[in-house]
C-alpha cells in the first residue's frame, strides 16, 4: 500500500540563488546588500498532497502542463523528497517517463534491450534477464531491425521497443508517466491487449497521459491535479470531467 | 556493493560501444588526440626549452597525457548528468555511477594512447622502467578516484548554474600553464616554485612522477590525501543539500 500524507514539495530559493552565474554575478555587483540580506522565494511544486493507493488500483493521474505530475509520480518512486509530510509505500515502484528517449542511439535494439533490463530488474538472474530480452524483441516484432543501431529507426519503432520493454514484466506498482505511442494502429492494438494483462496482472498502476481514451479504458479512479493541489480524487469519469472544466472545457 | 560494481562496468561497456560507433575510425580519433599533441609538445618543447635529454619524454608523457585525461573528463562530464536525465529518470542510475563510468572510459583511453607513447620511447632508448609503468597504472587509478569527485561536483553545478562548463574550460587552461606536465619546477624562479604548489593539480600530476622523485614521496602522498579528503567532503555535503533541487531540474 502507499500513502501519502500532507504532502509538501516546496524549493526555497534565496535571492543570490539564480539559475545562471550571470545573474548571480550582476545581483551581486548591482545589489550587493540585497543579495545578501533579501528572502529568496518560495516555490510549491505539490501542496498539501494526501492520498492512497491500494493493492489492485488502477489509477490515472490528470491535470495541465505544470500541474505537479510528474513530480509527483516522481515522489512516489522516491526520485524526489519531500519537504515535509508523511509517506508510507510497501510497493515496489518501478516508473517509466518517455523512455525512448533515453535509448543509446549508437547501439541496436537488442543491445539496449538487454542493457536496459539489466538496469531496471537488477534483482533477476542472467537467465531470467535474457528470456524477458527475448520476450520483448518477439513482441516488439522489430525482427531484423532490431540489430541495427536506433539512429535508423523511426519514432514508432523506438516507441514499439519502449514499450516492450515495460510490458515485458509485470511489476508491483507500475507508474507510466508520459508514454506516448508512436506506434502504428495494428501495434497498438498489440499493446492494447499486453498492456490489459500487465494492469490487470501488476498489484497497481499509476498512468499519466493526456489521452482521454487511453484513461478511461485502464483506469477506475482518476486524480486531478492543479497547481501541485490534488482538486479532485474519485471516478474516473468524474475525474475526466473536472479536468475538462479545468482546462475551460477544450479537452 | 556487487550491484554498484555491475552497473559501473554495464555503463563502462555501453560507453565503449557508443563511443567506438560514433565514428568510422572512432578508436583511432580518441587515441589520436594526445598522441599527436604528444609529439608536438616534445618536439617544441625539447627546441624551447634545451631539454633534450633521454629522461624528458618520460617526464612529458607522466605530465601531459594525465593531464589531457583529467580535463577532457572534466570537460566532458560538465553535461554528463543533464545529458543522461532519462537514465537517472527511468533506470534509477546514481549520478556517480555514470561519472564514474566516463572517469574509466577516458582513462582506458589515456591508457592506450600512453602505451603507443610508451613503446615509441622504448624503441627510441631501449630500456625498460618498471617502475615507471607501475607508477603509471597506481597513479591513474587513484586520479580515476579524483576526476570522478571534480566532474561529480562540476556536473551537479552544472545542473544548477549553466554556465560552469565555461568556467571550468576557462580554468583548465589557465591552469595547463600552472601545472608543470611540459616544464620542469625546477626551471621556474624560486618563488614561483613555491606559488605552484598551491595549485591541486600539481600533486596530482606528481603522483604520476612518483618514479623519479621518491624524495618528496610523504610531502604527495599527504597532499594528495588531503585533496580526495576535500572533495569527498564537499561532494557529498553538496550532494545531500541539493539532491531535491538536482532532481528537479533534470
Amino acid at each position: 500500500m502507499l500513502a501519502l500524507k500532507n504532502i509538501n514539495l516546496i524549493r526555497t530559493s534565496a535571492y543570490y540563488r539564480t539559475d545562471t552565474l550571470k545573474s548571480l554575478v550582476l545581483n551581486s555587483f548591482v545589489s550587493p546588500l540585497k543579495s545578501l540580506i533579501e528572502k529568496g522565494s518560495t516555490e510549491y511544486f505539490l501542496k498539501d498532497v494526501t492520498l492512497e493507493v491500494k493493492p489492485g488500483e488502477r489509477i490515472a493521474i490528470l491535470g495541465p502542463n505544470g500541474s505537479g505530475k510528474s513530480t509527483l509520480c516522481r515522489l512516489i518512486a522516491s526520485q524526489l523528497f519531500a519537504s515535509s509530510g508523511q509517506m508510507i509505500n510497501s510497493f515496489d515502484v518501478k516508473l517509466f517517463n518517455q523512455l525512448e528517449h533515453s535509448f543509446y542511439k549508437e547501439l541496436s535494439g537488442r543491445e539496449n534491450l538487454k542493457y536496459f533490463l539489466q538496469f531496471i530488474y537488477p534483482e533477476l538472474t542472467k537467465t531470467q534477464h535474457e528470456g524477458l530480452v527475448a520476450f520483448a524483441a518477439d513482441f516488439s516484432g522489430l525482427q531484423i531491425a532490431l540489430d541495427k543501431q536506433l539512429v535508423t529507426y523511426s519514432s514508432g519503432m523506438l516507441s514499439r521497443l519502449a514499450l516492450s520493454l515495460i510490458l515485458a514484466k509485470k511489476h508491483d506498482l507500475l507508474i507510466l508517466d508520459e508514454i506516448h505511442s508512436h506506434a502504428d494502429l495494428e501495434f497498438r492494438k498489440k499493446i492494447s491487449t499486453r498492456l490489459k494483462d500487465i494492469i490487470n496482472t501488476s498489484n497497481a498502476v499509476i498512468i499519466v497521459s493526456h489521452f482521454i481514451d487511453e484513461i478511461t479504458d485502464s483506469c477506475e479512479r482518476g486524480i486531478v491535479l492543479d497547481k501541485g493541489k490534488v482538486i479532485f480524487d474519485g471516478n474516473i469519469q468524474k475525474a475526466v470531467a473536472a479536468y475538462r472544466l479545468l482546462n475551460g472545457g477544450s479537452k | 556493493m556487487t550491484r554498484h560494481l555491475t552497473d559501473i562496468i554495464s555503463l563502462l561497456e555501453i560507453n565503449l560501444k557508443v563511443r567506438y560507433r560514433q565514428t568510422f575510425i572512432g578508436f583511432l580519433w580518441v587515441v589520436l588526440n594526445p598522441i599527436v599533441l604528444f609529439f608536438v609538445q616534445l618536439a617544441l618543447f625539447s627546441i624551447i626549452l634545451n631539454r633534450p635529454s633521454e629522461a624528458y619524454p618520460l617526464y612529458l608523457l607522466s605530465g601531459l597525457l594525465p593531464w589531457f585525461y583529467i580535463s577532457q573528463t572534466a570537460e566532458m562530464g560538465c553535461n554528463y548528468i543533464s545529458t543522461n536525465a532519462g537514465l537517472i529518470k527511468n533506470l534509477k542510475i546514481h549520478p556517480i555511477k555514470l561519472i564514474i563510468s566516463l572517469s574509466i572510459e577516458n582513462f582506458i583511453n589515456m591508457l592506450s594512447a600512453s602505451l603507443i607513447i610508451f613503446f615509441f620511447i622504448l624503441y627510441k632508448s631501449k630500456h625498460i622502467d618498471n617502475l615507471f609503468v607501475l607508477n603509471f597504472l597506481s597513479a591513474g587509478v587513484y586520479s580515476i578516484l579524483l576526476i570522478s569527485l571534480i566532474t561529480f561536483i562540476s556536473s551537479l553545478l552544472n545542473v544548477l548554474y549553466k554556465d560552469i562548463k565555461y568556467i571550468l574550460h576557462f580554468i583548465f587552461t589557465l591552469l595547463y600553464f600552472s601545472t608543470p606536465t611540459f616544464f620542469y619546477t625546477s626551471s621556474l624562479p624560486a618563488d614561483l616554485q613555491y606559488l605552484i604548489k598551491f595549485n591541486p593539480f600539481y600533486w596530482i600530476i606528481a603522483t604520476y612522477r612518483l618514479y623519479t622523485d621518491t624524495e618528496n614521496i610523504d610531502e604527495i602522498i599527504l597532499f594528495n590525501v588531503l585533496i580526495i579528503f576535500i572533495l569527498t567532503l564537499v561532494a557529498v555535503m553538496f550532494w545531500k543539500k541539493n539532491k531535491n533541487r538536482i532532481y528537479l531540474k533534470i
